[in-house]
């Protein structure tokens, strides 16, 4: 990483006191676990209270902004782009912080060189396996890559940022079992439950931890989906024809999203850095077990772009809101009314 | 009778005279009973109670729970079930019907289409369209029923129960201001299904 792709001047962190930028919930209960596989997963993005300063920066305020509340944090780097920024942003913004990097049956990305003290667990893929069903009773989440994510994080001895998350989006309008453009473009911000449950074992386990880094500011938020490569993406997918069949998720876009804001970096998403083709089926399967010691916890939720864009103060492509045009509009209500948070913040399992 | 099935014997709604009547049921006994459209029998509590349906469902955060109503409904015959479907909005303007699956016994004898249109006719009027996904060999039948395809909606492929068969869906709506059928309907539920035989 060079010190170019860094903002020059840091603007001051945001004042105490702001709600949660990202909630997720089960029916009504906020930052809750699922209790029964009829409840309805869903999550929520608080609007922005200010233009973006862009990716890079934005990342650099919620990293100091999640220093703030961990003190000494141990970046749990398991591959992907956010321990990656955050493992090299931190020495330069001052941050108290270590790496704590993974490798399991001798495999595993390097630990990357940023001038932090770094510590490397050796684990076998049997102990991953153990606790990823272990965490999928916990947390409902059937992903083994949130798993390793989660299990590098077990391994801290600090305060732990989980190297976790992505800005996921979706054309419903491509059918991508058949190749084809099935409908008018429809986009959309997609939350996996299992994405939250991290969260969800961070809670059950009472460590102190981020794992939601990239979405701890709704300004965080706006700047990935505001990026050069989020807006292409956008626009190849409300082109229509070729262009869309190649933009059904923006999967390609976030990395290209990282390499433009952290020119430096290796890695665009975790499995990159886990390549090997046997490690790689063994975590299908793997998921696939979670999936069984769990059921039920695989739902998704989906936020409409046309609805998110503007509660970000961000503008919106003409086309986009054909759908509410389709399917109706939403009023909005007037005030957010409180919801009941989960009586133990979280880890509450379900039965 | 449709579908091959044969009409068991005493069966017929003209033996039964008793009339159709249509109840709002529990969530988990309308999973039960209608799982077998899905072939989902054998993993009934993962019939989840609202599909986004690719794009459909505008709501979004905690509006999924405060302001989606999710009404599963049951058609009854002589005391008996015979057909399920549910129904809920997508918008503050719009509706979408999920499932709608008739005992084979009963089928083609208008119980689906009067029981989608009493589903209807639980909303107010602002609730202008309504959508579903068809089976493609479903079509004909709902154009019939005064649905249409959304223009620009082709058949799309669709993972059905746990198994993971596939078909080919494709998107219908019915506009429910202007389509006549939809008030001839709405009467016939409303009337409790006059056309079943006495
Ligand atoms: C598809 C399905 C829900 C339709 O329900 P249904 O009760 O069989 O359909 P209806 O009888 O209400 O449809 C009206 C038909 O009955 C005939 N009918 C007979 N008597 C009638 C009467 N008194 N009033 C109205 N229609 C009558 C109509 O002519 C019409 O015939 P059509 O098939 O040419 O359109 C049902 O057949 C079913 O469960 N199929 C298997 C599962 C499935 O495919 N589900 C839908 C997934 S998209």
């Amino acid at each position: 990483m060079s010190a170019a792709t860094l903002p020059a001047a840091l603007p001051p962190p945001e004042p105490a006191g702001r709600g949660p930028a990202f909630l997720f919930g089960f029916d009504g209960e906020a930052f809750a676990s699922r209790r029964s596989p009829a409840q309805r997963y869903w999550t929520e993005y608080a609007p922005a209270s200010r233009a973006h300063r862009g990716l890079a920066a934005e990342f650099a305020l919620a990293l100091v902004d999640a220093a703030g509340r961990l003190g000494r944090m141990e970046i749990a780097w398991a591959g992907g782009p956010v321990g990656l920024a955050a493992a090299a942003l931190a020495p330069r913004l001052g941050l108290p912080a270590r790496v704590l990097s993974l490798s399991i049956d001798g495999l595993g990305p390097p630990t990357p060189m940023t001038g932090l003290p770094a510590r490397r667990i050796e684990a076998r893929f049997e102990e991953l396996e153990g606790f990823a069903l272990g965490f999928a009773r916990a947390a409902g989440c059937g992903n083994a890559w949130a798993a390793l994510s989660a299990f590098a994080a077990s391994h801290a001895q600090w305060p732990v940022l989980a190297d976790h998350g992505e800005v996921r989006l979706l054309n419903h309008g491509i059918d991508e079992r058949l190749g084809i453009v099935a409908a008018p473009a429809s986009l959309a911000l997609v939350d996996n439950e299992g994405f939250t449950a991290i969260d969800r074992w961070l809670g059950a386990e009472r460590r102190p931890g981020e794992a939601q880094l990239l979405r701890r500011t709704p300004e965080l938020v706006a700047a990935q989906l505001d990026s050069p490569s989020s807006r292409g993406w956008m626009a190849d997918a409300l082109a229509g024809g070729a262009p869309a069949l190649r933009a059904w998720t923006n999967h390609a876009a976030r990395g290209s999203m990282w390499r433009r804001a952290f020119p430096g970096l290796r890695h665009a998403e975790p499995r990159a850095a886990w390549p090997d083709p046997a490690f790689r089926a063994r975590m299908q399967r793997l998921s696939l077990r979670m999936r069984r010691a769990r059921p039920g916890c695989a739902t998704q939720h989906f936020t409409p772009l046309h609805r998110l864009l503007p509660r970000l103060g961000l503008e919106v492509p003409p086309g986009l809101d054909e759908d509410a045009r389709l399917y109706g509009r939403v009023e909005m209500p007037a005030a957010a009314g409180a919801l009941e948070p989960g009586s133990s913040g979280a880890g509450e399992e379900a039965p | 009778m449709s579908d091959g099935h044969e009409t068991p014997a005493g069966a017929r709604p003209g033996a039964a005279r008793e009339r159709l009547r249509f109840h709002e049921i529990d969530f988990a006994l309308w999973r039960r009973e209608i799982a077998p459209l899905w072939h989902m029998e054998g993993a009934v509590h993962l019939v989840a109670p609202l599909v986004n349906g690719y794009g459909q469902l505008q709501y979004c955060g905690r509006e999924i729970h405060a302001r989606v109503r999710h009404v599963p409904l049951a058609a009854e015959l002589d005391g008996t079930r015979i057909a399920w479907t549910s129904i809920y909005n997508i918008s503050d303007e719009a509706l979408r019907l999920r499932g709608i699956y008739v005992l084979p016994e009963w089928r083609s004898n208008g119980v689906g289409r009067s029981l989608v249109a009493h589903a209807i006719s639980l909303w107010p009027g602002r609730f202008g369209r309504v959508f579903l996904y068809a089976r493609l060999g479903n079509v004909g039948r709902y154009r019939r029923w005064g649905f249409e395809i959304v223009p620009g909606h082709v058949p799309r492929s669709h993972r059905t129960g746990i198994e993971g068969g596939q078909e080919r869906i494709v998107q219908m709506m019915l506009r429910r201001a202007t389509e006549e059928a939809v008030d001839r309907a709405g009467a016939d539920a409303r009337g409790a299904a006059p056309w079943l035989p006495p």
